[in-house]
């Protein structure tokens, strides 16, 4: 950028002469290099007007990734890195997602959506996007910092990876909120898995990776059926529907939901047509008669093999009346079966949840408590307390 | 917009989208395009000389160039070439109207382009757009190809200028690119109101021809199901089109952009049977009887209308869009399946007024953006469908897709 006021730059020269009287500020700045491609000039002759129609973008400001410091490294996506880093000036921990440019692409679209979305997105259980930093050949995504993904989380448990029944009960109004909040706003996420769904020490639980997120609503845009991580992904989805709606992102949920009772997967399928059996192996194969018109899915097979429908319970021995109703209230087939996230919300399986959370604090205080007497006048309990 | 008006509008939305790209809707964004920022006519521009015009003043930037550079084609004939070669559908090229509007709200009143500013403000756009309202779309690779102007040799961008725009459209908007049915309703006006006024004849007419009844009835419950399919996406019932794609590199091409068509007509599904079986063969067939006349055939037919249009700088668009949409039968556009596959042997009517008639679309999105993870290897032929070549060689685009597709 600083080439723009190299006068031994001939192409800067030539229009430094051209444009004797004019300087570039502010965007142009960063906009203009020598190669400048929108090739915009403003005049600076005029004052600069406070115009309410222009604003400075913030979101590209003069950061550099340099600003923070890049920790270890968290994880590697299909598209990104992300690491652990830290505001050099704050001291904030952040989590840095780097993405490659590929220079035959461009800017890849899971990015611009990414962006675009997460810019307004704001909500308590949608992980929070701080900044963008876009350089020559990488674009910086600088997000806010959870400690672990749920799948990480429940691993550490040693409980083979179930959770208890509190701790689920509040994990999944955290998630059907975060869900709730992008369908209100006409965005699906279309990758729920618990290695997108991040945990705090607080016990918050925030969506995060909306690389296969759209918007939808508009009657322009269109969907490609390869979404969703296969474990995760509605029979409807699977049968190659690209007329999916917002009851793809339940489905998931519903599969999350077992999953944090069990620790195991519910539908570990290796292939497109395993995973639609070991889901109609439990749920029951899906006829004419039960789902009125899925003999038209491109993907339907007139020879699936027949199951019956299983009860849910004989695999999910932990769970209650209540969580089984909506359990099985997300997990239907037919994507018109399945309840909505703001349904699901008002579910009288979360009526209790306030009063358990509040339990669940006070059982936390007294252990904290008791861990400050053993270590009486020791350490520092906890940093993150 | 007064509130009765929103369902009929949505008719409205719904009917445009599945129209074929027009040289009207082409001279439309070329207008608006020219409109988000002055550039500079002749090369070496005094500033003091500038007078302050306010960038809604379309730049009569159609004018002759200076000697040194290379030619620049005039505005509505880089983005018909665009149209031509990515074979982008109305939905996403008209979406490039709501960055067009937004970029200029943004840009300061004084700034100021140059000679190719607007040419590369649109081609953002539409990439933008692209890339926001598909799953699949072509690389900027792909783009940089699609820039090139026939007869205007040494014009056209390279992906690294490509590149470079998207970026900096990117930073211009702040990365905003959510697009509302709002929005849609307001750019895309000029052509809804007309598409309105027709329907609400037709309503009328309805009502008091009773004894029409059975022809009004299909044209009845293609509304219907019009607009039923619009309320949102979410309501749709499943349908089964898809040809499952997205990042795989064969079949990428094909899928994408058709889903829209398919999306559409899905929601037909549950009374009149599955539509995706003439749907297909009409893409079929028109893609075999596109692939005689190959790309030269569309930019001669295009010259000519574009050129005499283009001068023209007074901001009358309003009534352009008129004229494409007045006098439609409606009997095209219910029974517009069967259409695609009549029209598709007569490719004369792609450029001509009758945007109604067919569906360019269908054939296009073939066009395969797809050789997704190729070498950069610039001329590397691969056989019949080869990758490469289907971007410079709309047969063999054609070809591969219609592989994709049976």
């Amino acid at each position: 950028m600083d080439a723009v006021d190299d006068p031994s730059n001939p192409k800067t020269a030539a229009r430094t002469k051209r444009f004797l009287s004019r300087r570039i500020n502010d965007i142009a700045d960063s906009l203009i290099s020598p190669s400048d491609v929108l090739q915009i000039e403003r005049q600076t002759s005029q004052p600069k007007p406070a115009r309410a129609t222009y604003h400075t973008p913030h979101v590209m400001d003069k950061r550099h990734p340099s600003s923070f410091q890049q920790l270890e490294k968290l994880g590697e996506g299909t598209y990104a890195t992300v690491f652990k880093g830290r505001n050099r000036q704050t001291g904030e921990l952040v989590a840095l997602k780097e993405i490659h440019l590929d220079s035959e692409e461009g800017t890849p679209s899971t990015a611009i959506r990414e962006i675009s979305l997460m810019k307004e997105l704001k909500h308590e259980n949608i992980v929070s996007l701080h900044d963008v930093i876009h350089t020559e050949n990488k674009l910086m995504l600088v997000f806010e910092y959870m400690d672990k993904d749920l799948k990480k989380f429940m691993d550490s448990r040693g409980t083979g990876g179930a959770l208890d029944f509190i701790t689920i009960k509040s994990f999944m109004h955290q998630l059907l909120q975060g869900i709730a909040f992008c369908h209100n706003n006409r965005v699906l996420h279309r990758d729920l898995k618990p290695q997108n769904l991040l945990i705090n020490n607080k016990g918050q639980l925030k969506l995060a990776d909306f690389g296969l997120a759209r918007a939808f609503g508009i009657p322009v845009n269109t969907f490609s059926n390869e979404v969703v991580t296969l474990w995760y992904r509605a029979p409807d989805v699977l049968l190659g529907s690209r007329t999916y709606n917002t009851s793809i992102d339940i489905w998931s949920a519903g599969c999350i939901m077992a999953e944090m009772y069990t620790g195991r997967p519910l539908f570990p399928g290796t292939t497109n047509e395993d995973q639609l059996q070991k889901i109609f192996r439990l749920m029951g194969t899906p006829s004419e008669r039960s789902w009125p018109g899925i003999s038209q899915f491109p993907e339907y097979k007139p020879n699936f093999h027949v199951y019956a429908t299983q009860d849910l319970r004989l695999i999910l021995h932990q769970i209650d009346q209540y969580g089984l109703d909506l359990l099985g209230k997300m997990l239907q087939l037919r994507p018109e079966m399945r309840v909505s996230a703001n349904e699901a919300l008002t579910h009288v399986w979360f009526r209790d949840l306030a009063q358990l959370r509040m339990q669940q604090q006070i059982q936390n205080q007294q252990q904290v408590q008791m861990q400050q007497q053993m270590m009486a006048g020791g350490y520092g309990v906890s940093a993150y307390q | 917009m007064a509130h009765s008006t929103i369902p009929r509008n949505q008719a409205a939305l719904d009917q445009f989208i599945m129209m074929p790209v027009s040289p009207t809707m082409v001279s439309y964004l070329a207008e608006k395009a020219a409109g988000v920022i002055l550039c500079e006519q002749r090369r070496p521009l005094t500033d003091k000389h500038l007078p302050p015009t306010p960038p809604s003043t379309p730049p009569r930037d159609a004018e002759p160039k200076p000697s040194l550079q290379p030619s620049l084609p005039p505005l509505k004939v880089f983005i018909q070439g665009l149209v031509d070669r990515s074979h982008v559908q109305v939905p996403t090229l008209m979406s490039s109207l709501v960055y067009l509007s937004r970029l200029r709200q943004k840009l300061p009143t004084v700034a100021k382009g140059m000679r190719c500013t607007v040419h590369r403000i649109f081609l953002a756009s539409l990439i933008l757009a692209a890339k926001n309202l598909n799953d699949s779309s072509p690389k900027n690779k792909h783009w940089a190809r699609y820039s090139a102007v026939k007869g205007y040799d040494g014009f056209g961008f390279s992906v690294t200028e490509v590149n470079l725009m998207e970026k900096q459209m990117l930073f211009l908007l702040d990365w905003d690119l959510r697009i509302t049915n709002d929005d849609l309703f307001t750019h895309f006006e000029s052509f809804l109101g007309p598409i309105r006024s027709r329907l609400e004849v037709e309503e009328t007419k309805r009502q008091h021809c009773v004894q029409e009844h059975g022809f009004v009835q299909q044209h009845r419950s293609y509304y219907a199901k019009q607009s039923y399919g619009s309320l949102s996406t979410a309501s749709l019932p499943t349908a089964p089109p898809a040809i499952g794609v997205y990042a795989s590199p064969v079949s990428y091409a094909s899928s994408s952009y058709i889903s829209d068509l398919e999306r559409f007509s899905s929601g037909t599904q549950a009374s009149a049977g599955p539509p995706r079986r003439p749907v297909r063969l009409a893409q079929v067939s028109r893609n075999r009887s596109l692939s005689p006349p190959s790309t030269d055939a569309v930019p001669n037919l295009s010259r000519p209308g574009t050129a005499s249009t283009y001068a023209s700088s007074s901001r009358s668009s309003s009534q352009s869009p008129k004229s494409s949409a007045h006098g439609t039968p409606a009997s095209s556009v219910s029974s517009y399946v069967d259409d695609v596959a009549i029209m598709s042997c007569n490719e004369d009517t792609y450029l001509t007024e009758s945007a109604y008639t067919r569906r360019p679309s269908l054939g296009g999105h073939i066009l395969s953006c797809g050789s997704v993870e190729e070498k950069p290897a610039k001329k590397a032929k691969i056989g019949g469908g080869g990758i490469i070549a289907r971007f410079l060689n709309l047969n063999s685009a054609t070809t591969t897709s219609q592989r994709v597709r049976v």
